[in-house]
């Protein structure tokens, strides 16, 4: 039983303490922050943060950083709006290309760090600073008028949530299946948790590896889709500012469920996690630079609970 | 134009700034222009803010330069530095386009360089044209004092000094350092008291209204929020006007603010937004809160997107803007006058329009934007008054 206790609270921990702040928050705001509209709010507002995070799991997993999600997320909005808006592309097309450039990018990223051996983090920052270039050689203005039918397939609401909701969680459901389920996600984690060890076992680490970047940069292409019709616009500037909370939200997810692991539920409940938090702080009126005290700070709790829970693996 | 101004380097800076400026910076809420409580609007406030609107929302056709005919024509070869705060700015983009067709047409030569957002390369920035040799520098976007080694530098190589949006139309400010011989800006506080009256007519004197204030951007913001504050207080004592610190740095948040605003503030009917890049964020914001009958958003820039909406009835209610071209040639004017020994004008005359459902129809969106404010030809116009043109 004295085992047991803080085996739940790893795998657990951060549901009891959402709930707490949900309560808290309940209290000293009834009128505003315990009402449905706000749980849509909280639900809605932030499905594209659900894909900027999921999209670092592949990388995460596969023991890779990948900081230019954000930027090929602002690429991918910058193109739709610049495509269909400015230049009169279908929705559709737009989005296909705005999601191959996602791939491109991707590719680029793990053949550096495959083939070349550069280190991700150099890469991928390298990558990341070149398409926020690139995003702002294509246009420096935002766009507004971006097809209707991308906008109602994210606003139109079903069972009170927005389609933009669901996306994220049917994205959460694959990546835990594929995780939980496949070979191909088993291979991951042990490329992730040894690469030469995963070598012996007959792994193919290099295809793995840079299939892991192709992912992450189709997956935030694709946040930035969706992000293109929640805003019904694109904007250049808007991108950056995903990076931090994805990366809070994805090891904050490694802390719970499957503690120690990326893992896709551990995410999607972190990045919710992080969004009662900041807007419980909103509706109680405290200063707008509470949202970053917020999310750094639960960077770094998030990876140290991380890093007690590996070694508590590790020890078990 | 200001999303612009993200010039998140140099915004630890700007809350000071602001502060100094008397402006309420920091805190997530605070100043009112009134009480519900208070006495209702009278009918003739809300006639005379009709009046002004339908006024703002003609085109400006009387649009003149501000200056009087001199002839430019001899500085040929001279040469203007713009030291801009971030040429990735769009507005910033504009000006320095501005100023070159305009400085052209006379044969004078215009420099642009790129500081960043950095204060540090600002001052190497008139550094450079202090060593180019440059006729007049004109300092973008930080009060005059941030950069005053630098500008003594300048006055010390007899290189006159404009300052740049950083202060709002009329004398130097107090304080200003010597080698500055006038100033180049919008004047800022004429869109927030256009939003102030549409609001105050738009609603019959019934405003309850959020006004998002992007605090860390110096000196526009204070004169935004001034004009907007003391317009709502002169026609309608009834209104409130709450204040919400908006940095820059979080406009993209907005998407879960505004709905949370809406939220703790049920009674607020307009948000009003000092620059257009908030906009962007407040409006799936407003839809997901489903408030989109009760809520109108009115701002300041008239960025096509922004204007996208008010043609879409999406949301926004209004938008302010001036003509950013027509505002580069304007600066152009001032620094022409200056290389030729003249007093800076420091009130350029830039024209601002109010856009609404009533007159974006009759504008071409597609059109160059400074097309959208029925000046007709300003380039003609200062041509004309350098002595640059025949007709």
């Amino acid at each position: 039983m004295r085992a047991r206790l803080p085996n739940f609270f790893l795998r657990y921990g951060i549901l009891v303490v959402w709930l707490a702040i949900a309560i808290v928050f309940s209290i000293l705001e009834p009128d505003t922050f315990f009402t449905f509209g706000n749980l849509q709010t909280i639900a809605g507002s932030q499905a594209v943060l659900v894909f900027v995070a999921l999209a670092l799991l592949p990388t995460l997993a596969a023991g890779e950083f990948d900081v230019s999600v954000a930027s090929i997320t602002g690429i991918s909005l910058v193109l739709v709006g610049d495509l269909n808006v400015l230049n009169h592309w279908p929705i559709a097309w737009a989005i296909v290309l705005a999601l191959a450039v996602g791939i491109l990018a991707g590719a680029t990223n793990g053949i550096f760090v495959v083939f070349a051996q550069v280190p991700s983090i150099i890469v991928t920052l390298g990558m990341g600073t070149l398409l926020l270039g690139v995003t702002l050689g294509i246009n420096t203005q935002s766009t507004g008028g971006i097809s209707p039918a991308l906008v109602s397939a994210t606003h139109t609401t079903f069972l009170g949530f927005p389609l933009a909701f669901y996306y994220g969680v049917i994205l959460t459901v694959i990546l835990w299946y594929i995780f939980s389920f496949t070979p191909l996600g088993r291979y991951i984690q042990f490329v992730g948790g040894g690469r030469s060890v995963a070598r012996l076992s007959g792994i193919p680490v290099q295809p793995i590896r840079l299939g892991a970047f192709i992912a992450g940069g189709f997956l935030s292409a694709l946040g930035g889709v969706i992000l293109a019709g929640w805003l019904s616009a694109s904007d250049p500037n808007v991108s950056s500012t995903y990076l931090l909370p994805a990366f809070a939200a994805a090891f904050l997810g490694s802390s719970v469920f499957e503690p120690g692991r990326f893992n896709a539920w551990g995410t999607f409940v972190a990045v919710y996690f992080l969004v009662t938090g900041v807007v419980g702080l909103e509706l109680l009126g405290l200063a707008s630079w509470i949202n970053q005290v917020f999310y750094g700070a639960s960077l770094i709790i998030a990876v140290a609970i991380s890093r007690i829970a590996s070694r508590s693996r590790l020890n078990a | 134009m200001m999303r612009a101004w993200r010039v998140s380097g140099l915004l630890a800076l700007a809350c000071v700034l602001a502060t100094a400026c008397g402006s309420s910076a920091g805190s997530s809420s605070g100043s009112s222009a009134g009480s519900a409580s208070t006495s209702a609007t009278s009918g003739a406030n809300v006639a005379a803010a009709q009046q002004l609107v339908k006024r703002a929302e003609a085109p400006q056709t009387s649009w003149k330069p501000a200056g009087q005919p001199f002839n430019a024509t001899g500085l040929r070869g001279k040469s203007m530095w713009y030291v801009s705060i971030n040429l990735s700015i769009p507005f910033e983009q504009y000006i320095l386009q501005g100023m070159k067709q305009g400085a052209a047409t006379v044969g004078a030569k215009v420099t642009g360089f790129d500081a960043k957002s950095s204060v540090t390369n600002l001052e190497s920035g008139i550094d450079e044209a202090i060593q180019a040799k440059a006729g007049v520098i004109f300092v973008d976007g930080v009060p005059a004092k941030e950069v005053a080694p630098a500008i003594a530098q300048a006055k010390a190589a007899g290189i006159p000094v404009l300052t740049a949006n950083a202060q709002g139309s009329g004398p130097l400010l107090p304080g200003t350092p010597p080698g500055v011989v006038g100033s180049a800006t919008h004047p800022f506080a004429i869109p927030g008291v256009l939003m102030a009256d549409w609001v105050v007519a738009n609603s019959n004197g019934n405003a309850n209204i959020l006004f998002l204030s992007s605090e860390d951007v110096p000196v526009i913001t204070a004169l935004v929020k001034t004009g907007f504050v003391g317009e709502t207080h002169r026609l309608c004592p009834g209104c409130k006007v709450t204040v919400i610190d908006s940095p820059t740095s979080q406009w993209d948040q907005l998407t879960t603010i505004t709905p949370s605003l809406i939220r703790k503030y049920p009674d607020a009917n307009y948000l009003v937004a000092d620059f257009d890049g908030q906009v962007i964020f407040m409006v799936p914001g407003v839809t997901a809160a489903g408030a989109q009958n009760k809520v109108k958003i009115v701002s300041f820039n008239a960025t096509p997107s922004v204007m996208q909406d008010i043609k879409n009835n999406n949301v926004v209610g209004a938008d302010v803007g001036g003509p950013n071209l027509l505002q580069g040639w304007a600066f152009a004017e001032e620094g022409l006058r200056v290389l030729d020994g003249l007093p800076a004008l420091n009130n350029l005359n830039i024209p601002t329009r109010l856009f609404d459902s009533s007159n974006i129809n009759s504008i071409n969106l597609s059109a160059e934007e400074s097309q959208w404010y029925g000046v007709g030809d300003y380039q003609a116009a200062y041509t004309k008054l350098w002595g640059a043109s025949s007709s």
